[in-house]
């Protein structure tokens, strides 16, 4: 059985809060289900399926009425946000139709990040979006990527970020080199809040930071924390500490907190969000007068670029049969293969 | 040329017997009917049919350029399983002798920029034959031989020039351990495009062989002339253990011709695997408790240490207990 599926019974990221303007009517593609998410006038969030009861028609085309209900573009069926379709065009004055109905998803903004449950209602209680406590907290400067469609499997961007050892030759010369390859990887499993997690962490001394990072993060040799935890299948975080020689922990510690969100559209495409938080005082080296969160979002889309394209050409890879083929292991895979285990037994438990 | 058939079996005549050192006797083998003999390659071994019933392989040392005659070297050794034994006692000049035709699981890589070649007592044998190749094409190579004593080193009259020119070395430990020929030391190092070939007694193949544990895949070549020793306790002989699924409870036989996927599929567990081989990891497992028998060529010992592939893996423990 492949790994490279779906699973549909998770919280997927639909995007930031601040994606999501009041009354406005936004279209997605979550795990194989085409989705209708706005934030009512009082900021509440709703989310359909984005059916129509009536012929299927995408209500997010539709339009939101001034007392708030939502109106299919193509025969005006109205529904309120409950869900209920409370008036039919066509039929001013018949009852309504008990199916003349929208299902609700669940939906919860947590955090900075609009959460949405695409598979079984009955088992969204089995497990909670993750938190992440830097969106939201004013002592962090957060700046995000917006959507960016990718075309792989997103386990696949979730491989990538638990072996870093691609730096080199990937990220040769931004934020990378073979020496990072070196370092040794602790690993940990666990569970929280449901969400089944692999983390790898790595600690370095007397490290040369390559030009990007030593640019963000002002100096030249530093000891450095560096960890990648796949939170659950929607999210994982990534935290990087340096600091000079024997000074993690003071205030001499830079570094950032890099969220990437990984949400399924289906079994070959995904939409990838980074969002990186630094502390708000925080000056990069490259540019004194530039905050390093402003500097980094100038420079990491480069690097952002080098993943996107490796992704898309292993996916290219996938598609072949295998006749014979499996993939070697080597030790930095050892998160991948148990995040591949994790999710070759989400996707059974579903199939039963 | 056509390839020798190791099955076919002809006659040879022995042309000469010379004693080579100390209880090490050279046999020059002739075609019986005065032809040329099937050609071999540097590293290659005969079958000899001794009477009794015994056969045996031994190395040809001769070079491979030459057509007219076979050599072998053969050491004396009455504790063994008795073919050395008749071979010295039994032949004599001008007996004919059923050998077959040359077989070669030993041979130089084409390619490598060096070769290195590690000899043991009588494994000397098959390498020789080696630097008569690599001398006529004028390769890279080193060759260090270690024996007991001076006296029981054969072809010194062959070894002897090379060595003046620094591609042979000789160590001679007398017996004594500590003045064996450091292996860990020459095998530290491997420069790029080297290859390593080694053959020698059992102690001295584990020593070669842990020594170039780090060498790149696809650059040590060895042969054995008897069964490998008993490598660190491993048991190469299936015994059959039990599994404990802890999930369930349920325990489970596993029997000495069967893995552990092959009884837990049969049981209606769905296990995934891919190269069902022990290198790509995919039934990477947990265990809580009892000592596996790893049989994969992937994990190491900190990762052996808490996880096992169950694809391959065996247990050293009656009862393994895996987390599934």
């Amino acid at each position: 059985m492949t790994p490279y599926k779906y699973i549909r019974n998770c919280w997927y990221v639909a995007g930031l809060s601040h994606e999501f303007e009041h009354r406005k009517l936004t279209g997605h593609r979550i795990a194989g289900k085409p989705i209708v998410i706005w934030r009512t006038e009082k900021g509440k969030f709703v989310a359909f399926d984005d059916r129509c009861a009536h012929k299927r028609f995408p209500l997010s085309q539709g339009r939101l009425m001034d007392d708030g209900t939502l109106e299919c573009a193509y025969h005006g069926l109205r529904y309120n946000d409950k869900g209920r379709c409370v008036a039919i065009p066509s039929q001013p004055d018949s009852p309504i139709p008990k199916r003349a109905q929208i299902t609700p998803l669940p939906i919860i903004e947590q955090d900075g990040l609009v959460w949405i449950w695409a598979g079984d209602k009955d088992k969204s209680k089995s497990s909670k979006p993750p938190r992440i406590p830097e969106i939201l907290d004013d002592e962090w400067e957060t700046i995000d990527s917006g959507p960016m469609h990718v075309p792989s499997n997103y386990l696949l961007l979730i491989e990538n970020l638990l072996d870093i050892t691609h730096f080199y030759p990937l990220h040769d010369g931004n934020i990378g080199d073979v020496d990072n390859s070196y370092i040794p990887i602790e690993y940990e499993e666990g569970e929280i809040d449901g969400n089944k997690y692999v983390k790898t962490t790595r600690k370095v001394e007397d490290y040369k930071q390559p030009p990007f990072l030593k640019d963000w993060f002002v100096y030249d040799i530093i000891d450095r924390h560096h960890t990648h935890c796949m939170m659950s299948p929607g999210l994982t975080r990534v935290v990087m500490r340096v600091a000079p020689p024997g000074e993690l922990g003071t205030d001499k510690e830079r570094g950032y907190v890099l969220l990437h969100t990984h949400t399924p559209i289906d079994d070959s495409n995904h939409i990838w969000r980074w969002c990186v938080n630094c502390k708000k005082d925080h000056m990069s080296g490259g540019d004194p007068k530039v905050s390093v969160a402003k500097r980094i979002v100038t420079m990491f889309p480069d690097v952002v670029e080098e993943d996107r394209w490796a992704l898309e050409k292993q996916q290219e890879m996938i598609e072949f049969p295998d006749e014979g083929y499996s993939e070697l292991f080597l030790k930095p895979d050892k998160a991948l293969r148990r995040v591949r285990q994790i999710f070759l037994q989400m996707l059974r438990e579903e199939q039963t | 040329m056509t390839p020798a058939n190791p099955k076919t079996l002809f006659k040879v005549r022995v042309h000469s017997i010379t004693d080579l050192a100390e209880d090490i006797r050279a046999f020059e083998l002739v075609d019986s009917k005065g032809g040329d003999l099937a050609a071999f390659t540097a590293g290659a071994h005969i079958d000899v049919h001794i009477d009794d019933g015994f056969v045996r392989q031994f190395s040809l040392c001769n070079s491979p350029r030459e057509r007219h005659r076979y050599e072998i070297a053969v050491l004396n050794e009455p504790g063994g399983r008795g073919g050395s034994l008749a071979l010295h006692e039994k032949v004599s000049e001008g007996d004919i002798l059923t050998v077959s035709e040359p077989r070669n699981h030993f041979r130089l890589v084409d390619d490598a920029d060096r070769h290195l070649l590690l000899a043991g007592g009588i494994g000397v044998t098959p390498i020789m034959s080696m630097m008569e190749t690599l001398e006529t094409i004028g390769a890279d190579y080193v060759m260090h031989y270690c024996t007991r004593t001076p006296l029981r080193t054969a072809f010194m009259d062959r070894l002897i020039p090379l060595a003046e020119r620094g591609k042979v070395f000789f160590y001679h430990d007398g017996g004594d351990p500590s003045r064996r020929l450091d292996i860990d030391a020459i095998l530290d190092n491997p420069a790029t495009g080297t290859h390593l070939y080694y053959c020698g007694p059992p102690g001295f193949m584990s020593a070669a062989a842990s020594a170039a544990d780090h060498w790149p895949e696809g650059t040590v070549h060895f042969e054995y002339f008897s069964p490998p020793e008993k490598d660190r306790d491993e048991s190469l002989e299936n015994k059959p253990f039990q599994v404990k699924v802890v999930s369930t409870g349920d325990v489970f036989d596993i029997p000495a011709d069967e893995t552990i996927i092959e009884v837990l599929r049969g049981a209606g567990l769905t296990i995934d695997t891919s190269c069902e081989d022990g290198y790509c990891a995919t039934c990477m497992t947990r265990y809580l408790e009892g000592e596996p028998e790893h049989r994969d060529s992937v994990l190491d010992d900190e990762d052996r240490a808490e996880f096992v592939l169950i694809c391959c893996a065996r247990s050293r423990t009656p009862l393994l207990v895996l987390d599934l």
